[in-house]
């Protein structure tokens, strides 16, 4: 991969790779510190990585760095979790993508990476398989349950728009 | 029975309970008839009888388990909601969709599970990520340092074992520059910067007699000396002796440039059998019956016996001489140098009258 088409990529998947982060993390300075470091291993392997396959790259490395960070403040996640639920629970919800994105909060890291790279990056089981180091029935049966549980949600009485 | 005062409580809370007789009823009635007073504690213990209400458990289909027929259409709906179903199924289930109404409204539902894809975000900060490589910096990797050091072991061996030849073998590679130097006749008191180098190897069957000479001194050597040639004798086998010098002094020093036979006066080649020399010689060490050449003559000569050609022993020693200065390894790659170039330039020793430099001709005679 040459410095011209790194900068490419850049320019076209960086929005893509920061929603993807950002929507996990729903921090915007800790989604940006894991764009900037996944980004900066593409720039050391851009000899070995393939153009083609940077999407990808970019992704893998993306999520593994994502996972970690969780890991590593997964009080403070909890936390947050819990007074997004207090909010949930005191409102009216009658905005269909809010409600969708409420749902979506509610899904464990693992179920909300698999239905944002499969609706957002359109990515196949196979695909989503390979950045998430999961196979591709894992990957199957985890995104079914999280569209289960999406689809309860939006079902509840409180939610019915 | 037997109610009264002291156990009537008992029997009000069997009666509560409805857990006497008809009879025991009765009678508790009586009682209670009896005993005016005790009818108030008597309603407050049915009071606290709870009485059974109707509840409702709602979303009991909620416990029902679904079909498997269900769960299978529910399947199909979830792979063609992320794309993953064959043509043909594809099909089907679009077609269950558009005829089944549970399958239409479930499906409904599946899609308002799906985000959409043009919900956007931006990251601001994209300056911060574009790169600019500063230089390539090649990575110096072991198969490299390995392929470095293999060229350096045989660049070496290659130019020891050339160093090498080019002081013990046969000086016939002496070339143009180097017959003028090895000519022991061009010995001329006013000549300078003439060496000759004399190399003599003494094995069972060939040796081979390289002269070398400084004149980087005055050569004070009377003048027209002629050192003796001794003609090889296959016959005797005793000693073979290869000069072929012009030793008549002096010569211009470029005479006998180019000119192979010049090169071979050079070369001396003697095949003595050592034992029959000494033996011969009247035991003597060839190096005691040497003649030693004034201090200013650089060959050293070494003669068995100067009467009998037959049994003529040369030896050009220049390492007997402490005064001559040695080849240095430098001068030995300068020559090699030399002669590479001579060769590259089609410079014909020996064959031609002329020398041909930068399209230049340099008549030799």
């Amino acid at each position: 991969m040459t410095e011209k088409e790194y900068n490419q990529c850049v320019t076209v998947y960086a929005d893509n790779v920061y929603r993807f982060i950002l929507k996990n993390l729903r921090h915007e300075e800790d989604a940006k510190d894991v764009v900037q470091g996944a980004f900066e291993k593409l720039w050391i392997n851009r000899e070995t990585v393939i153009n083609e396959k940077c999407k990808s790259f970019l992704f893998t490395v993306a999520y593994n760095q994502m996972i970690d960070h969780i890991r590593k403040h997964k009080r403070i996640v909890l936390k947050e979790e819990f007074s997004a639920a207090a909010k949930i629970s005191n409102r009216q919800q009658h905005d269909s993508k809010k409600v969708l994105q409420e749902a979506l909060s509610r899904l464990n890291e693992t179920q909300r990476s698999l239905v944002m790279l499969k609706d957002y990056e359109g990515y196949s089981y196979e695909e989503i398989g390979q950045i998430t180091g999961l196979n591709e029935s894992q990957v199957k049966v985890y995104l079914h349950r999280a569209r289960l549980q999406l689809r309860e949600y939006i079902v509840k009485p409180e939610n019915i728009i | 029975m037997n109610i009264n005062r002291d156990n009537y409580e008992e029997y009000f809370l069997l009666y509560a309970d409805n857990e006497l007789s008809a009879g025991e009823k009765n009678v508790v009635e009586l009682f209670l008839a009896d005993n005016p007073d005790l009818k108030k504690e008597m309603q407050m213990l049915q009071q606290a009888i709870l009485e059974p209400e109707q509840v409702l458990f709602e979303n009991k289909e909620n416990l029902l388990k679904p079909q498997r027929h269900d769960i299978e259409i529910q399947q199909q709906l979830l792979l063609l909601l992320d794309n993953e179903l064959a043509v043909n199924e594809k099909q089907q289930i679009e077609y269950l969709i558009k005829n089944d109404e549970p399958v239409k409204k479930e499906w409904s539902l599946l899609q308002q599970t799906k985000l959409s894809a043009a919900d956007r975000m931006v990251f601001d900060d994209k300056e911060s990520l574009y790169k600019k490589e500063s230089g390539r910096v090649v990575p110096f990797r072991w198969w490299r340092l390995v392929a470095a050091a293999i060229l350096i072991v045989f660049g070496l061996w290659g130019a020891v074992s050339n160093f090498n030849k080019s002081t013990t073998a046969l000086p016939a590679a002496e070339t143009a520059s180097g017959t003028n130097k090895v000519n022991p006749a061009e010995k001329t008191a006013g000549v300078t910067d003439q060496n000759i180098q004399a190399n003599s190897i003494i094995e069972k069957e060939a040796a081979a007699a390289v002269i070398k000479q400084n004149n980087n001194r005055t050569n004070t050597l009377p003048e027209n000396k002629t050192l003796p040639q001794s003609t090889p004798s296959k016959e005797k086998n005793e000693m073979v002796l290869q000069q072929q010098l012009n030793n008549n002094l002096p010569k211009p020093v470029l005479e006998n440039l180019n000119n192979t036979v010049g090169n071979k006066t050079a070369t001396a080649n003697v095949t003595p059998e050592k034992k029959e020399i000494k033996n011969e010689t009247g035991s003597t060490d060839p190096v005691q019956n040497k003649i030693t050449a004034p201090d200013t003559y650089a060959v050293n000569t070494v003669f068995a016996d100067n009467n009998d050609s037959k049994k003529n022993f040369a030896r050009f020693d220049d390492e007997e001489d402490d005064d001559k200065p040695k080849k240095t390894k430098i001068g030995g790659f300068f020559k090699k140098v030399k002669r590479v170039l001579e060769r590259k330039a089609n410079i014909k020793t020996g064959s031609g009258d002329d020398i041909k430099i930068a399209n230049m001709s340099f008549a030799m005679q």
